[in-house]
């Protein structure tokens, strides 16, 4: 009979390669427009990524390096996503700061072969601010009286939403997580944010479903 | 940090999330709700006035009928009523002077008669003018000939403030000049009328798609033409008229018609 350390293992792993599903969707049926073509080229790099942590973690290799760059790539993906939804431009600076913040943490608190769970649980909160700044925009528009079914963004974010809460804490507790012996339920730290994620890229496919129903 | 707290955070924050998303769409909904309910409310007090608009035309209507049905009676059927005593008197008579003489009393009845029945139309149609204006006298006219059948009429009329009576009068009189051409001699399957108030300018485009006609050999004497140039003359407008194998035009422009 599996451990629970062998299921959550599986479900590690079906997260990692979950990023498939929205790729495809996007690929196939997703609106290749601003700001939806931005977001599907995010995916395809991420899956590349963990495509890449996949392989190196069975080689045994230290693969943080990927973690590091993924946070940056994911973090500017939503900000430039959010960005060019509410103010339909890119605030450069905004980039710039991202950057900035990524790599001072990998230069000075968490060294670039450590898991970089500062950033991570910092990215996680600036995405929260992003989608409840999103929710309050559609909330505050007297003009815009689309249904919220209808509105491929509105799920989109539900997505986001949903993975940054669930792995908030993940991340937060990342390096004790990644150091301690993952054993029994409460040492499968990561079992919420594959979960989040899963869920994320399901929803998130929903919603590059709907841009070509727009 | 002890795993218990660990998970309850991890939990908690999902489950806030998900919290918060629903209290999102609770509120969203119930904002698009009442905007709903602010669109139907607004409806139905269009569909009130709407209703006690057509209530006060009806009631116009009425009273108009009664006093055409007055008018007949009294003053028609009054005549019609003596042409016919003349008339069996005339059958009646057999010397060549005195029907002579009725024949005369009929004739002048005859005219009268016309002369009446003319002034009752011309009544109407100022009756509509006055009553309702020049831009729902037009529209009734369009209407009345889109039901005829005959022809298919498409009005375009952007007239934002009223029009000098005697204007009014003189271009409705034109329109049914135009109207009337079109239906006796173009073989018009369709007609689009323009009329445009622009700051003190009424433009009045007519286009059919008639057979069109000769404008250099007609020079405004047939086909009531004469008609429709005196009255632009008479409103200090001028007129313009194209014509082809493909249908006519007439551009009627008063500058300043305050």
């Amino acid at each position: 009979m599996h451990s629970f350390r062998d299921i959550v293992f599986t479900i590690s792993s079906v997260s990692d390669v979950s990023e498939i599903l929205p790729l495809t969707v996007w690929l196939i049926f997703g609106s290749k427009k601003t700001p939806y073509l931005q977001l599907g080229i995010f995916f395809i790099v991420c899956f590349c990524v963990k495509l890449y942590t996949l392989i190196t973690a069975d080689l045994h290799e230290n693969n943080m390096p990927a973690y590091h760059l993924l946070a940056l790539l994911e973090v500017a993906a939503v900000y430039i996503f959010y960005c060019q939804l509410l103010y339909r431009k890119v605030f450069k600076w905004g980039i710039f700061l991202l950057v900035m913040l990524h790599v001072g943490n990998a230069l000075f608190f968490q060294k670039i072969w450590t898991f970089n769970s500062l950033t991570w649980t910092l990215d996680m909160l600036f995405i929260i601010t992003l989608g409840l700044i999103y929710f309050y925009h559609i909330y505050k528009d007297e003009d815009d009286y689309t249904p919220l079914r209808s509105r491929p963004d509105f799920i989109i974010t539900i997505g986001w939403l949903l993975y940054a809460a669930g792995s908030l804490f993940t991340y937060l507790m990342g390096s004790e997580i990644l150091s301690g012996y993952a054993e029994g339920f409460f040492k499968n730290g990561w079992f919420f944010q594959t979960i989040s994620n899963i869920l994320k890229d399901m929803i998130i496919s929903y919603g590059f479903w709907l841009t070509n129903k727009k | 940090m002890n795993d218990a707290i660990y998970l309850a955070l991890g939990t908690s924050a999902m489950v806030l999330m998900m919290i918060t998303i629903i209290l999102f769409i609770y509120l969203f909904q119930r904002k698009l709700a009442a905007k709903a309910k602010a669109y139907l409310e607004i409806e139905k007090l269009m569909q009130q006035q709407e209703l006690q608009s057509a209530y006060a035309l009806i009631e116009g209507q009425e009273q108009e009928r009664q006093r055409i049905a007055a008018e007949l009676h009294d003053n028609i059927g009054g005549l019609l009523a003596t042409l016919k005593i003349y008339s069996d008197l005339t059958l009646e008579k057999s010397e060549i002077a005195d029907i002579q003489r009725l024949n005369n009393k009929i004739n002048l009845i005859s005219e009268n008669l016309s002369g009446e029945v003319r002034k009752l139309s011309h009544q109407l149609d100022l009756r509509t003018l006055a009553g309702f204006g020049f831009k729902v006298a037009v529209q009734q006219l369009c209407e009345a000939i889109n039901d005829s059948g005959k022809l298919l009429v498409i009005p375009v009329i952007d007239i934002q403030k009223p029009i000098n009576e005697n204007i009014s009068l003189n271009l409705y009189r034109i329109i049914q000049e135009l109207f009337t051409n079109t239906l006796k001699h173009a073989m018009a399957t369709q007609t689009r009328i323009e009329i445009t108030l622009i700051a003190n300018e009424i433009t009045v485009i007519y286009e059919d798609n008639g057979k069109g006609f000769n404008t250099d050999n007609v020079n405004f004497s047939g086909m009531g033409l004469k008609n429709i140039g005196s009255r632009v003359s008479m409103i200090n407008g001028k007129l313009t008229v194209d014509s082809s194998n493909r249908g006519s035009t007439f551009i009627i422009e008063l500058t300043n018609h305050e």
